[in-house]
């Protein structure tokens, strides 16, 4: 009864805030940052076509899911999503069952197969190369449950999950959003099982969770012990989480914006290699090493994590292993605990002048979030779309034509055009340059050219030529190198980071 | 406490049992849960009022009343709900004495407390089964141990069904008229 008594008190004082799952003794970690993206994303979208699932238990589950997370679900579609994906966040996890479930639970962690769906090492994945290996694996994981996400869009299916009291219940809910979530799940760990450069932007170490709990664990061939060390949930600070929930947001946007194959783009960008840290130069330094190894998951007694080890035990680790223990590396200066955001700093001036359009990638240094690739130039400004001209080909420019280039990234449709520009001069045609007005006509940009009609070409034309021909007057044609600017108003967008104004209602 | 419980029980004389009505009190617990398929931890406590007749021999009726409260532990944080009240009615079988007593009640459970899948008020099953609960007289009292008793506690049926199965250990005192 002491040792059951014991592991009562040590589950009780497992550190809440953590990229866990929520149970009675931890919250949920993944399940707050995906309810975020919901309120940050999500509910701006527009769905059609969504047969709702079946039954009552979803929309029970709904009403406890809003309540717990503080979301306003609008309708019945929105409230099936919200089931789905946050059941789907859980999923890898808890394989449907209750983590306290301990046959079951020390099984699916400790699958060899599941560990990218962890953003893990495998029990293969050694040495240097082992990094390249988890990350590919893990990158595939994510490919493969988008795929399935988008292959059963609009489809229903039925998961269990353990409820209290109730044991395992059947709930029929949204195949897509479930799969999204799985999907999530991994990006989000892939934030707390890997050792980041210090803007988070790239990994540098793949950490290892299933050979850690074996006695043949060798730190220089396995990679770094798995830790809760690194599962610190604060969204309010600088951390993994924060930045998980910043790429958690770019997947979604990626996958909605793009297709699969944005989302993967994304996945790609947060999974990117810096090649070069290992146990030998203390994984280059990382700032989190320490932290990580004071809270190391290891195999209690000092034997197999098979056969005879008390099974209280077991769950004891493996509870501990998407917790946290108490972070002694702080992530700000000093060691002092996150500070609340520096409300004065960049962000929230941006916020401010700009509408709340914080789209970009953002790091936070000293409780204060600074742009390190966004949209909008500090200024402000209107963004513009530049195209380079051509000596043949159309020149109207069209809105839903139009995406925003932000440093070799595209990002969103543009709205309608709010002023065009051109310049250039006229290769072929000495003389002409005398005007090259464009104007804003309904949803494009149209240039005309010294009063002689629109240059809008339906064709290519040919040098032999070189003419137009307007209200049947054959006129000469002006090959141009040159480039039209397209000003559009800077769209709102919903403020990443959870700074301040949320999007506006569904439709 | 179970050490004072020890003393108290070492320190009673076993006493024959009177033929006539009796009541008490019980209070129970249980921390784990052995159901297939179900989570390890099943926290579950109350309290009870336990009364009947008992007849010349071995034969008695038993009847009680009892709170049920639950600790919730999966899907978000930890806390107590008042669960259900039980209800439940059937007959004691006494032996060495007074000191062993089996007994099997049944009788409703109502549910208390709004769980995710039901509301208040859902009517259902109550079963106890006590095999072997220990008595020993302490002047007019007696005190009573139950190390194990299985009670299946059921207040939804319809739907998705609510049973809960506790393995409950179960300490009282009785008065004796």
């Amino acid at each position: 009864m002491r040792r059951w008594l014991a592991a009562l008190v040590l589950l009780a004082t497992l550190e809440a805030q953590a990229f866990s799952v929520g149970t009675g003794f931890s919250s949920g970690c993944h399940e707050r940052l995906t309810a975020s993206l919901y309120s940050l994303y999500v509910v701006d979208l527009r769905f059609s076509g969504i047969e709702l699932p079946r039954g009552e238990p979803w929309r029970k589950l709904s009403d406890a899911f809003t309540s717990e997370f503080h979301l306003e679900a609008f309708d019945d579609t929105r409230r099936a999503i919200i089931v789905s994906v946050l059941l789907g966040v859980r999923a890898p996890d808890t394989h449907s069952h209750s983590l306290f479930e301990l046959s079951a639970t020390r099984d699916i962690h400790l699958d060899p197969a599941d560990q990218s769906a962890h953003a893990l090492r495998g029990v293969d994945d050694d040495g240097p190369a082992g990094d390249t290996a988890a990350l590919l694996a893990t990158r595939a994981h994510l490919k493969r449950k988008v795929s399935e996400a988008l292959a059963h869009l609009d489809e229903r299916m039925t998961v269990s999950l353990a409820l209290d009291f109730y044991g395992k219940v059947e709930v029929e809910v949204l195949r897509g959003p479930f799969h999204l979530g799985e999907a999530l799940h991994a990006l989000q760990d892939a934030f707390s099982h890997m050792l980041r450069t210090p803007d988070f932007q790239r990994v540098q170490h793949v950490m290892n969770f299933v050979d850690a709990m074996s006695t043949r664990y060798d730190e220089a061939r396995d990679g770094l012990r798995h830790s809760s060390g690194l599962d610190v949930c604060d969204e309010r600070g600088a951390g993994p989480a924060q930045a998980a929930r910043v790429a958690s947001l770019e997947f979604l946007d990626g996958l909605f914006q793009e297709g699969p194959e944005g989302a993967d783009r994304v996945v790609e960008s947060w999974l990117a290699h810096t090649p070069g840290c290992s146990i030998e130069n203390a994984y280059c330094d990382n700032e989190f090493v320490p932290a990580a190894r004071a809270s190391g998951t290891t195999p209690l007694l000092g034997c197999s994590m098979t056969g005879a080890v008390p099974l209280v035990v077991l769950a004891a680790l493996l509870l501990r292993r998407r917790r946290a223990a108490a972070l002694s590396l702080s992530l700000t200066a000093c060691g002092a605990a996150p500070a609340p955001l520096d409300l004065s700093c960049e962000a929230m001036r941006r916020a401010e002048a700009c509408g709340g359009d914080l789209e970009g990638r953002w790091y936070v240094l000293s409780s204060c979030l600074r742009p390190l690739e966004v949209a909008a130039p500090p200024t402000c400004e209107e963004p513009s779309v530049v195209l380079d001209l051509t000596a043949t080909g159309a020149l109207e420019v069209r809105a839903e034509q139009a995406r925003l280039e932000v440093r070799g990234r595209l990002r969103e449709v543009l709205l309608r055009p709010r002023s065009c520009s051109a310049s250039g001069d006229c290769l072929d045609v000495p003389g002409l340059d005398d005007g090259f007005p464009c104007s804003v006509q309904g949803d494009a940009c149209a240039c005309s050219r010294g009063g002689v009609g629109r240059e809008v070409f339906d064709g290519p034309i040919t040098r032999a030529e070189r003419h137009l021909e307007v209200a049947g007057e054959r006129l000469p044609y002006c090959a141009r190198d040159g480039r039209l600017v397209v000003e559009v108003p800077a769209a709102p967008r919903p403020l990443l980071l959870g700074l301040g104004r949320a999007p506006s209602a569904g439709p | 406490m179970p050490l004072l419980l020890s003393l108290v029980v070492l320190s009673a004389q076993p006493g024959e049992a009177p033929p006539g009505w009796f009541a008490g009190l019980e209070a129970h617990g249980t921390l784990l849960s052995g159901v297939a398929e179900r989570s390890l931890l099943g926290v579950r406590f109350g309290g009870a009022l336990r009364g009947g007749r008992r007849f010349e021999g071995h034969w008695g009726l038993a009847g009680l009343v009892e709170s049920n409260l639950w600790l919730a532990t999966e899907l978000s944080r930890a806390r107590v709900l008042r669960g259900a009240l039980n209800l439940g009615v059937g007959p004691e079988f006494r032996w060495v004495g007074d000191h062993l007593r089996a007994s099997l009640l049944v009788g409703p459970s109502i549910l208390l407390t709004p769980t995710l899948l039901d509301a208040p008020g859902s009517v259902g099953v109550f079963v106890t089964v006590t095999p072997a609960q220990l008595a020993w007289a302490v002047r007019s009292l007696r005190i009573t141990l139950s190390v194990l008793s299985l009670s299946i506690v059921a207040p939804v049926l319809r739907g998705i069904p609510l049973v809960d199965v506790q393995f409950r250990t179960t300490v009282g005192v009785e008065v004796l008229p």
